[in-house]
C-alpha cells in the first residue's frame, strides 16, 4: 500500500540511439528506465511487471505503436498504465488524433525537446497518480461500509470482533487486532492476520487513559501485549474510540498508515466500530436485565421432598432482548408438592410481567388449599377480570410424595410425560387455556409409581415448524424414555438432544422423580 | 430457524355476501404478524357488523399461540356486535394446536 519508491518507464523504439537519447533524458529527470526494441517485446514486458508509464514509438517494425497502445489500453490487468506516442515523422492533426482516439495519454513529435518532454511525463503521471489516488480512496470507502455493515449484523461481540478485525486486514492489507470490553467475557481482543485466519481471546488493557472521541497514536507492539500471532514487534498505530467516559473504548490495532487519506479512513473505520460495540453492549445488558428479572420472577430454590428427586431447567430464548412468558412452580404445601408449567402468550417483558402474577395468584389460591382444578378456575377468572386480553396455557398437579397420588388440571398446555420403567405415556387432559372462562373437565386422578418420573415443559422443546406437535411429543418421548440417574443430566440431555441454541423460544423443563 | 429475522409469510382475502362475511387466511400466523391478523379480522368483523364471520383455514400451515389468542379476541369482538365467528376446515397441525389448547370446537362451532 506504499507509493511506490522509483517511477519506472518503458521506451519502446527500434532505433538504439533514440532510445539511448530517451533513457538519458528521462534517467537524469529521476525516472527508472527500461527499454524494449519492438512491439511484441514492449507487450511482453508490460505483462511481466506493473510500469508507471510507456514511452512508445508510434512506427515500430514489427507492429504499429497504434496497435501496441490499444492492446496496452485493452487488457484489465495495463489499462491504467499511461502511453505517450513519440512520433519521428512530420504527422499532421489527423495522425495525432488517431493515436490520441487509440488511447495515448500525449503525442510528442520529434524533434523532442527534452524539457518538453519531461514535464510532459510529468503532467501525466500527476493526472494517473491522482485517478489512483482516487480509485484507491473509493475503494477503501466500500471496504469501510461493508465492514461496518458486517459488525452491525454481528450477533454477539466475539463475531463483532472478528469481522472488525478482518475488515481491517481488508482495508490496510496487513495484520489487524480490535481490542474491546464485552458485556459477558470482559476484554477480548481479536487478531487478523488475514481474512480468513482469526483468533479471539482474552486481553489486559493497559493503565491507558483513553480520551473521548478518536485518537491515533504510534506505539511499540510489545507494550500493548498484542496476542501471540502478531507478525511482528516493531512499531504499530493504536487507534481508539471512546463514545462515553463511563463506557469502555476501542482498540484498533494496525501498521502505520501510508498516507493521510488512509489514516482518515483508519479514524473512521475505529469510530464506525465503536458505535457498533457500543449498540452490542447495550443490547447484550438488555438481554442480561431480562433474563435477571425474568429468574427473579422464577422460584430461587427448590424445595427439599423426602423421596422426591426434583430438576428444573429454563432456557430464555436468545434472540436479542427476548424474554418469554414461560414459568414454572415447585413448592411444597403442607403435605403435598404443588408442581406447575406454564406459558403465556407472547415473548416481551409484558409476558413475564403477566407470567409472575400468574404464578403468585395460583400459589395463592394452592395455599388456601383448593384442588388444582378449582386453582385453575380461579386464576382464570382472575385473568379475565384483571388482565383482560391476556391469555396463558397451564399444567397444575398436587402430588402426595409419600403415596405418589396426583391430581392433575390442565388449561391448555401441552401433556406431561410419566416415564415407569422406560414406558412413557401421555397424560392428555384437555381443557381449554386460560384467560376465556370456558368451563372446564374434571381434575385427573393418576398416581406415580415409585421409580416413576414426571416430565413437565413448554412447547420450545417440542415446536419446529417442520413437524406436527405429534411428532415433536413423538421425538422427546424417545429421547425422554430412559431417565439419567442423575436428574439433572437428564434435563440437560433433553435440551441437547432436542434443540439447538440459540433458542428461538423459551424453554422451561421440569422433571420429578419418585425414589 | 430463527423466527425474529424470518417474518412468516401470510395473505388474506375477505369477502362481504348478503347474509355472511367471509376470511381466507393463508400462511403462517405468529407473534410477528400478529397485528396483521389483529387488522384483517377486525375489518372483516367491521364489514358487516352482526353477520356472520367465516374464517377459512384450509392454507394456514402454521398458527402458534399468539394467532390463537387473537382468533379468541376476534371471536369476543364479534359476539359483541351481535354477529358469530367461526373456523372453517382447519386441518393437519393447525386443527392439532387448537385441540391441544381445546379451543377448537369452541371456535368451530359457530357461537
Amino acid at each position: 500500500m506504499t507509493a511506490p519508491a522509483e517511477t519506472t518507464i518503458l521506451v519502446v523504439d527500434d532505433r538504439a540511439p533514440k532510445r539511448y537519447l530517451l533513457k538519458n533524458w528521462l534517467t537524469r529527470a529521476g525516472f527508472v528506465v527500461t527499454e524494449a526494441e519492438d512491439g511484441h517485446e514492449a507487450l511482453e514486458k508490460v505483462q511481466q511487471r506493473p510500469f508507471d508509464m510507456v514511452v512508445l514509438d508510434v512506427k515500430l517494425p514489427d507492429m504499429s505503436g497504434l496497435d501496441v497502445c490499444r492492446q496496452i489500453k485493452a487488457d484489465p490487468g495495463t489499462a491504467s498504465t499511461p502511453v505517450i506516442h513519440v512520433s519521428a515523422h512530420a504527422v499532421d492533426a489527423a495522425d495525432r488524433t488517431l493515436g490520441l482516439v487509440g488511447g495515448a495519454d500525449a503525442y510528442l513529435v520529434e524533434p523532442i525537446d527534452p524539457h518538453e518532454l519531461v514535464a510532459t511525463v510529468q503532467a501525466v503521471l500527476r493526472y494517473y497518480q491522482a485517478r489512483r489516488k482516487a480509485e484507491q480512496l473509493a475503494d477503501g470507502l466500500a471496504r469501510l461500509a461493508e465492514t461496518t455493515l458486517a459488525v452491525t449484523m454481528a450477533r454477539d461481540f466475539t463475531e463483532l470482533l472478528g469481522q472488525a478485525a478482518v475488515g481491517a486486514v481488508r482495508l490496510f492489507g496487513a495484520a489487524a487486532a480490535v481490542a474491546t470490553e464485552t458485556l459477558d467475557t470482559g476484554w477480548s481482543v481479536a487478531l487478523a492476520t488475514a481474512s480468513d485466519n482469526i483468533t479471539v481471546t482474552g486481553w489486559e488493557p493497559p493503565d491507558d487513559d483513553v480520551p473521548i472521541g478518536s485518537r491515533m497514536l504510534g506505539a511499540q507492539a510489545a507494550h500493548w501485549r498484542l496476542p501471540a500471532g502478531w507478525p511482528d514487534s516493531g512499531d504499530i498505530t493504536v487507534t481508539t474510540a471512546r463514545l462515553r467516559a463511563d463506557r469502555p473504548p476501542l482498540y484498533l490495532f494496525t501498521s502505520a498508515p501510508a498516507d493521510e487519506d488512509q489514516a482518515r479512513l483508519l479514524t473512521q473505520l475505529t469510530q464506525a466500530l465503536g458505535a457498533a460495540a457500543e449498540a452490542q453492549r447495550a443490547q447484550d445488558q438488555d438481554h442480561r436485565i431480562a433474563v435477571t428479572l425474568q429468574r427473579s420472577l422464577l422460584p430461587r430454590h427448590l424445595p427439599a421432598v423426602p423421596g422426591i428427586d426434583l430438576a428444573v431447567r429454563y432456557e430464555p430464548a436468545s434472540t436479542q432482548a427476548e424474554i418469554g412468558g414461560d414459568f414454572y412452580e415447585l413448592s411444597i404445601l403442607d403435605d403435598q408438592l404443588l408442581i406447575a408449567i406454564g406459558d403465556v402468550v407472547g415473548h416481551s417483558l409484558h409476558a413475564a410481567t403477566v407470567m409472575a402474577e400468574i404464578r403468585h395468584a395460583l400459589r395463592a389460591y394452592a395455599i388456601e388449599g383448593h384442588s388444582p382444578g378449582r386453582i385453575v378456575t380461579l386464576v382464570d377468572e382472575l385473568m379475565v377480570r384483571l388482565l383482560p386480553g391476556e391469555m396463558a396455557t397451564l399444567c397444575l398437579l398436587l402430588l402426595d410424595p409419600r403415596t405418589g397420588r396426583a391430581r392433575l388440571a390442565n388449561a391448555g398446555h401441552l401433556p406431561p410425560l410419566l416415564i415407569v420403567d422406560g414406558e412413557v405415556s401421555e397424560i392428555w387432559h384437555r381443557a381449554p387455556l386460560l384467560g376465556i372462562n370456558h368451563p372446564r373437565s374434571d381434575d385427573l386422578e393418576f398416581v406415580i409409581p415409585d421409580g416413576g418420573t414426571l416430565l413437565l415443559y413448554t412447547d420450545g422443546l417440542i415446536e419446529r415448524r417442520d413437524i406436527t406437535i405429534r411428532d415433536g411429543i413423538a421425538d422427546l418421548s424417545r429421547v425422554a424414555g430412559t431417565v439419567d440417574a442423575d436428574l439433572d443430566r437428564y434435563c440437560d440431555r433433553l435440551l441437547q438432544q432436542l434443540t439447538n441454541p440459540p433458542h428461538a423460544d423459551d424453554v422451561a423443563v421440569v422433571a420429578v422423580r419418585r425414589l | 430457524m430463527d423466527r425474529a429475522s424470518n417474518p412468516p409469510q401470510a395473505t388474506h382475502d375477505l369477502e362481504v355476501l348478503a347474509d355472511r362475511v367471509r376470511v381466507t387466511l393463508a400462511g403462517e400466523f405468529d407473534l410477528a404478524n400478529e397485528q396483521e391478523l389483529t387488522r384483517w379480522l377486525a375489518d372483516a368483523i367491521q364489514a358487516g357488523p352482526g353477520r356472520a364471520v367465516e374464517v377459512g383455514m384450509h392454507d394456514v400451515t402454521f398458527i402458534d399461540s399468539s394467532g390463537i389468542r387473537v382468533l379468541l379476541q376476534a371471536h369476543a369482538m364479534a359476539v359483541r356486535h351481535g354477529g358469530t365467528f367461526r373456523l372453517t376446515s382447519a386441518s393437519g397441525t393447525v386443527r392439532e394446536v387448537l385441540e391441544i389448547v381445546a379451543v377448537y370446537d369452541f371456535l368451530t362451532t359457530g357461537a
